[in-house]
């Protein structure tokens, strides 16, 4: 499978490469990153390369998946963005649809760098699962900057979920 | 990546596909299974997980995890291959490659994981030269430890990963 290109003002969107894992470490390692990531933990080299290497396996394996973002100005690495099947179980109220998630490094926070490459993806994702597929995503319930951010892109909140006793708010949003 | 595809006397070792997901999230429920490997059987949602890295390690890397078929019944019995997966181990060995394997119980017993692992020995030696290669084994899981000596390897030394004990063995060179 290969990844397509994305191309925006300020970002390119390309396949992860194994040069890309030392600054998704340097991400997964930074509090300001993980603050409302999963745990809330920082990962350890292991954990975040078992994070990192599931990633091309799923566009191997369902023929789309996450895309490393670069910023175009600096050739930079700054973060991911994408679409992934987590197998959630069939109680949690995102499962079944390709569920849309972004983060990106701290020092490109607040650039509106997020809305322009969830919106690149989103246009890809309507092409590829067809206009009006759901996708859904999952933010943590303090996640103010990423709960703009799925508003801005046009998702909408419709339940809300448990993760590791921490609250989420699930949203979707038709393609 | 192509993964290649390695043949032997009873055994297909070829690349995962998403139709091999069922018959790999069993494997990661067996008690009998992840009781030497991991320690607690899988939900559906982490063997998931897990399942995405064994196609990225080879899409990053150029190596990793095959899917191991039994010929005679053409069923997916298990998985071999090599990794390199940064462990958090002390003494680390980041960057020497790391033999793994794992089989359904039904497949247990029947000197397939020798035949597997001696095949992918094989495969690694040409891609990676005569280097040191080493994998990891529970103390207790004498089946594996066996197959290990059978195709070479030697204990290298004992230390604990996550928080259980483990044994480092070595091909060295």
């Amino acid at each position: 499978m290969s990844v397509p290109i994305l191309s925006t003002d300020r970002l390119i969107l390309r396949a992860h490469t194994a040069g890309d894992f030392v600054s998704y470490l340097a991400e997964r390692s930074d509090p300001m990153v993980m603050k409302y990531l999963g745990k809330g933990d920082l990962l350890t080299e292991e954990e975040a390369w078992q994070k990192f290497t599931s990633m091309p396996g799923h566009w191997a394996l369902m023929g789309y998946g996450t895309w490393s973002v670069v910023e175009k100005e600096s050739g930079m690495r700054i973060g991911n963005v994408g679409f992934t099947d987590k197998r959630r179980p069939p109680e949690h109220p995102a499962c079944g649809a390709p569920e849309m998630g972004w983060a990106l490094a701290a020092s490109a926070h607040g650039k509106g760098y997020a809305t322009e490459a969830v919106n690149a993806a989103l246009d890809w994702g309507r092409d590829v699962f067809g206009r009006g597929a759901r996708t859904v995503c999952v933010i943590s319930t303090d996640n103010t900057a990423s709960l703009r951010v799925a508003g801005k892109v046009g998702f909408k909140q419709f339940a809300t979920a448990t993760r590791y006793g921490l609250g989420r708010l699930v949203f979707e949003r038709m393609l | 990546m192509d993964i290649p595809v390695i043949e032997t006397e009873r055994l297909i070792l070829r690349g995962h596909t998403v139709e091999d997901f069922p018959s790999y999230a069993a494997m990661w429920r067996e008690p009998i299974v992840t009781r030497f490997i991991g320690g607690a059987p899988l939900s559906e949602e982490d063997a998931w997980a897990k399942f995405m890295r064994l196609a990225g390690h080879w899409a990053l890397l150029g190596f990793g995890f095959w899917a191991i078929v039994e010929k005679s019944s053409g069923a997916r019995i298990g998985e071999a291959g090599i990794l390199d997966v940064k462990r958090d181990i002390v003494p680390s060995f980041h960057g020497v490659p790391e033999i793994g394997w794992g089989l359904l119980p039904s497949a247990h017993g029947k000197g397939y994981a020798t035949e597997a692992v001696r095949a992918i020995l094989a495969w690694a030696e040409r891609r990676f030269g005569k280097v040191r290669m080493v994998c990891i084994i529970a103390p207790e899981n004498t089946p594996s430890l066996r197959v290990a000596e059978r195709v070479g390897f030697r204990e290298e030394t004992r230390t604990t990963y996550k928080g259980e004990p483990i044994v480092i063995l070595q091909i060295p060179r």
